[in-house]
């Protein structure tokens, strides 16, 4: 049978494959025997300390093996677990513990002394920093199969995404969700156990946990990677003959936009493939990225957490449609929809909605905002009484006459200026062609007048803005140019490790600057 | 000041940290990615260096006294 729950992706593999490496880290290397027997012991751990089934986890540590081991000992044990990332701030993660109600955390001494964790009550600390202190206790938990009866539909785990406003959301995905992501990705990237992926993107996020469960489901190598600078990430990518990486528009911009070149001659014979998703890259960072690894796939990606992964763009049509985030994954269907709830034809902009797999259950404690995006499908041919649950995107897209779908922005982000809509990421794309740009965020600001203003924040390690309006009226049309452009040396990056664009614009939206 | 007791100063300022020479700065999570790239433009402008990123590496900054050495050899080769 074809694996149904998270923790049989571990059993699987551990049965076919127990000698081989699942995961390397700063050297340390765990086969996918022993990350299977310390899952059935922290499972053990678990039940004894009275969790119960569907009882939220959490799993607040640094990247390491232990928040594998975590998560598979988790969904054996019958509970949700639901990854913190550690930058988060303590108000962020106490936000968190209180709104899921966690029962039990795993953690370190030094995270759970930095947050002042009072709550919950329960703690497990993976490290020698508190009690109980799993080190120590490990040999009294016994690493029996037995595991608690769960099916497919049950939840697995909780996401956390940060919103344009307010808190972050929990979204609650089904053990389906996971299991059949890790089927369909893996199947379009091509992942076999001689794969070596390294994990770069935290678990927290939708596509970083894919990462993980991709390698896994087919006994493939995990290499994780905390990372801070470039060029440890490019040797990394060499000595380690990394063969998939996924980065995110900051990775990017970080190897290819600042000031800091390259000087050494590089080359990834053994890189077989290359994935973008957590928005559009431009252009120009897609030309860069082709250039620099020449030899090496690029799959251009798009997902939201509610539907976890959407579409991606075939590497042979990435000439041709270097703009695209590509067609719908395997068991997947995208529809372009306009506000009457129609399939909007070629060309012509609409809401991107998600129909089959991978469709989470909708936002904890959250039923409004569940009903605003989890939505019956609205192409039912008058069968209205039949169910089917598809997401709303918010976020505008249009299709090509073959079927390619394009981001235009998010929904509520076009900017009405001068009687034209203008799309923040048109400019943005333009924006990074500037010589010394590295990222840019554009958004709208009502004026007085009731009309928009353009406002344009730009990472860059120039402050002369005087400069880059000149090159703007180069590039753009006049309606295009920016009223205002703010500089920024780097740009503050949410815990997923995408820029924090609400940061830069509430910062901005007062105004000032030219 | 010597080049040491500019960058404890630059930490206890910006960090709120007292850090001496063998500090681990990076691996203890003390500065981010973010706090890395304020720290190099800083080091720039400060004594006048220009990095590349063949410089950049946590190995080269995961210390007060390694980044010492490499201030020291940027200033030598210049």
């Amino acid at each position: 049978m074809r694996p149904a729950l998270v923790h049989h992706l571990i059993e699987r593999t551990a049965a076919r494959l127990p000698d081989k490496v699942a995961v390397r880290h700063l050297g340390r290397e765990t086969t996918y025997g022993e990350l299977l027997e310390e899952s059935r012991r922290i499972k053990e751990f678990l039940l004894d300390a009275g969790v119960r089934t569907g009882d939220r986890i959490g799993i607040l540590l640094e990247k390491s093996v232990e928040q594998l081991t975590a998560m598979f000992a988790v969904s054996m044990a019958g509970g949700v677990f639901v990854f913190i990332n550690p930058i988060l701030r303590q108000e962020q993660i106490d936000y968190i513990v209180r709104d899921c109600d966690i029962q039990l955390l795993v953690t370190t001494g030094a995270l759970a002394l930095k947050n002042r964790l009072e709550r919950p009550g329960t703690l497990l600390y993976v490290d020698e920093g508190g009690f109980p202190c799993w080190p120590r206790i490990r040999d009294r938990f016994a690493a029996v199969s037995g595991t608690v009866r769960r099916i497919p539909d049950d939840t697995a785990c909780l996401i956390y995404t940060s919103g344009s406003t307010g808190m972050p959301k929990g979204v609650v995905v089904p053990h389906r969700t996971v299991v059949e992501g890790a089927e369909i990705v893996s199947a379009y990237l091509g992942i076999t156990e001689n794969d070596r992926i390294v994990s770069v993107l935290p678990f927290n996020f939708d596509y970083g946990l894919n990462q993980a469960t991709t390698s896994i489901l087919h006994g493939a190598t995990l290499v994780m990677h905390q990372f801070i600078f470039a060029k440890d990430l490019l040797n990394l990518l060499r000595d380690e003959v990394i063969t998939g990486f996924a980065g995110m528009t900051p990775i990017w911009a970080k190897l290819f936009g600042g000031k800091h070149t390259l000087k050494a001659e590089m080359s990834f014979p053994g890189l077989r493939y290359i994935t973008n998703t957590g928005g559009k890259v431009p252009r120009i960072v897609v030309e860069r990225i082709r250039a620099f690894f020449p030899d090496t796939k690029v799959f251009l990606m798009y997902g939201l957490t509610e539907a976890f992964r959407s579409t991606f763009l075939p590497p042979e049509e990435i000439e041709r449609r270097p703009d695209s985030i590509g067609r719908a994954i395997p068991n997947v269907e995208i529809l372009v929809v306009n506000e009457k709830g129609e399939e909007c034809a070629p060309g012509v902009p609409g809401e991107l909605v998600h129909r089959g797999a991978l469709i989470t259950r909708g936002y904890w404690n959250d039923p409004e905002k569940t009903r605003q995006v989890f939505r019956r499908n609205p192409l039912l041919n008058g069968q209205d009484h039949l169910n089917e649950t598809v997401v709303y995107s918010g976020d505008l897209v249009k299709k090509d006459e073959d079927g390619f779908l394009y981001f235009i922005s998010r929904r509520d982000e076009m900017i009405k200026t001068s009687g034209y809509r203008v799309s923040p990421t048109e400019v943005e794309e333009i924006l990074v062609e500037i010589p010394g740009v590295s990222n840019a965020v554009v958004f709208g600001r009502e004026l007085e007048s009731g009309d928009q203003g353009i406002i344009a924040v730009v990472e860059t390690d120039s402050s002369d803005t005087r400069h880059l309006l000149a090159e703007c009226r180069k590039r753009f049309p006049a309606y295009m140019v920016p009223h205002e452009i703010h500089c920024e040396p780097e740009f503050p990056k949410t815990a997923n490790g995408k820029t924090d664009r609400s940061f830069l614009k509430s910062k901005w939206q007062g105004g000032m600057g030219v | 000041m010597s080049i040491e007791e500019q960058l404890t100063t630059y930490f206890r300022e910006n960090f709120a940290a007292d850090v001496d020479g063998d500090t681990a700065l990076i691996e203890s999570g003390l500065i981010d990615s973010m706090g890395v790239m304020e720290l190099v433009e800083y080091l720039e402008r400060s004594f006048g260096i220009e990095m590349d990123m063949d410089d950049m590496t946590v190995d080269r900054f995961g210390t007060i006294t390694a980044i010492k050495q490499l201030i020291t050899e940027k200033q030598e080769a210049m």
